[in-house]
């Protein structure tokens, strides 16, 4: 196997950073980037090639000395606006077909693990398929704000920071979101259990 | 007492959205269900998906590789504009220098241009005749 990340990268960007280097860094955030590209964007190739626009990106910016109160979020804000701008270039390109067999083995491999019986990790890997599905349904700007918030838990506040909307905005789009994944998240949040409303005279 | 919330309320407000939440002070049934769902979806956000290790350290190896490329290419990327900017200033130098001064022509022989003029004003026909009197001529 090729060795990785044999030496440091002779970049002073430490002061831009709260601790240790680049190298450091990316190893951090990589998987974490990686995951918000992977599921922003569906295939794997693209998400590839956006980490490392990302950590690129990121690495330029760091050449200059600027004050990062929060290096995650502004990371986090460059692998967004570059899948964002992957989307929109995709919106051209109807003839990729997508998903690819690779993608699908990673989409099983991603699958939260931990669950204790084999049923759940079932339902697990399956609900994993359908999200993954229904995020690509939805807008880029609805996939992104549903992504942050379902997968990173981010505050809308800080979702609107990251994307440079308002919130009032943030929360038209999370609402369009959950609205087109309604039955999935009651699937996913409650399973087997007998709809509220039905049941009990919900609000609705 | 107000209607017990739906599973798509409580989805709204676990998502920043939906209706106030204080109806789930004094409904132990709502409190229940959002506690069971708050659960479900600790483990959703705590979920750590394992990703192919080889993937990783490839793609750590090409962010280098880029990061590096960059780096070694960064003198030629900026020597390139300094070289044609350069080519541009010799250009426009080139391309703004004075026309050369017209050369006077020859002067026509004195000698000669009497005769040509003699022999026009002598003609009895005009030059241009004398194609259409070729048309008529039974030689």
């Amino acid at each position: 196997m090729m060795s990785v990340m044999a030496s440091p990268l002779e970049v002073p960007v430490e002061r831009s950073l709260p601790a240790g280097d680049f190298d450091r860094w990316v190893a951090s955030e990589q998987r974490r980037i990686f995951l918000l590209c992977y599921r922003m964007l569906g295939d794997r190739d693209e998400a590839d090639t956006a980490v490392q626009d990302t950590f690129l990106k990121a690495y330029k910016a760091l050449r200059r000395p600027i004050e990062l109160e929060d290096p995650g979020k502004w990371l986090t804000r460059i692998a967004v606006n570059t899948c964002l701008d992957r989307l929109r270039s995709r919106a051209w390109k109807f003839w990729q077909r997508r998903p690819r067999q690779q993608d699908e083995e990673l989409l099983l491999m991603m699958t939260p693990a931990g669950n204790p019986s084999a049923e759940d990790e079932v339902f697990a890997r399956e609900i994993g398929a359908r999200l993954a599905e229904a995020l690509e349904r939805l807008s880029p700007q609805q996939r992104a704000v549903f992504m942050l918030k379902h997968f990173e838990d981010r505050r809308l506040e800080e979702i609107a920071e990251i994307l440079g909307l308002e919130v009032g905005t943030v929360k038209a789009h999370m609402a369009r979101a959950l609205a087109r994944l309604r039955v999935l998240l009651r699937d996913l949040y409650f399973r087997g259990e007998p709809a509220a409303a039905a049941e009990n005279g919900g609000r609705r | 007492m107000k209607a017990h919330f739906t599973d798509e309320e409580l989805i709204e407000m676990l998502y920043g959205l939906g209706p106030d939440g204080g109806h789930l002070r004094e409904c132990e049934w709502c409190r229940s269900r959002w506690e069971r769902l708050a659960v479900r979806r600790k483990q959703v956000v705590e979920a750590r998906p394992e990703l192919p290790v080889d993937l990783l350290a490839r793609q750590r190896e090409a962010i280098r590789e880029r990061i590096q490329g960059r780096t070694q290419s960064g003198f030629s990327s900026r020597l390139a504009p300094a070289l044609a900017t350069l080519c541009l200033v010799v250009a426009a130098l080139v391309l703004s220098r004075p026309a050369p001064e017209p050369q006077p022509t020859r002067a026509a022989n004195g000698g000669g241009l009497y005769t040509e003029i003699y022999s026009l004003v002598e003609s009895p026909e005009p030059l241009a005749a004398e194609p259409i009197y070729g048309l008529f001529d039974n030689d």
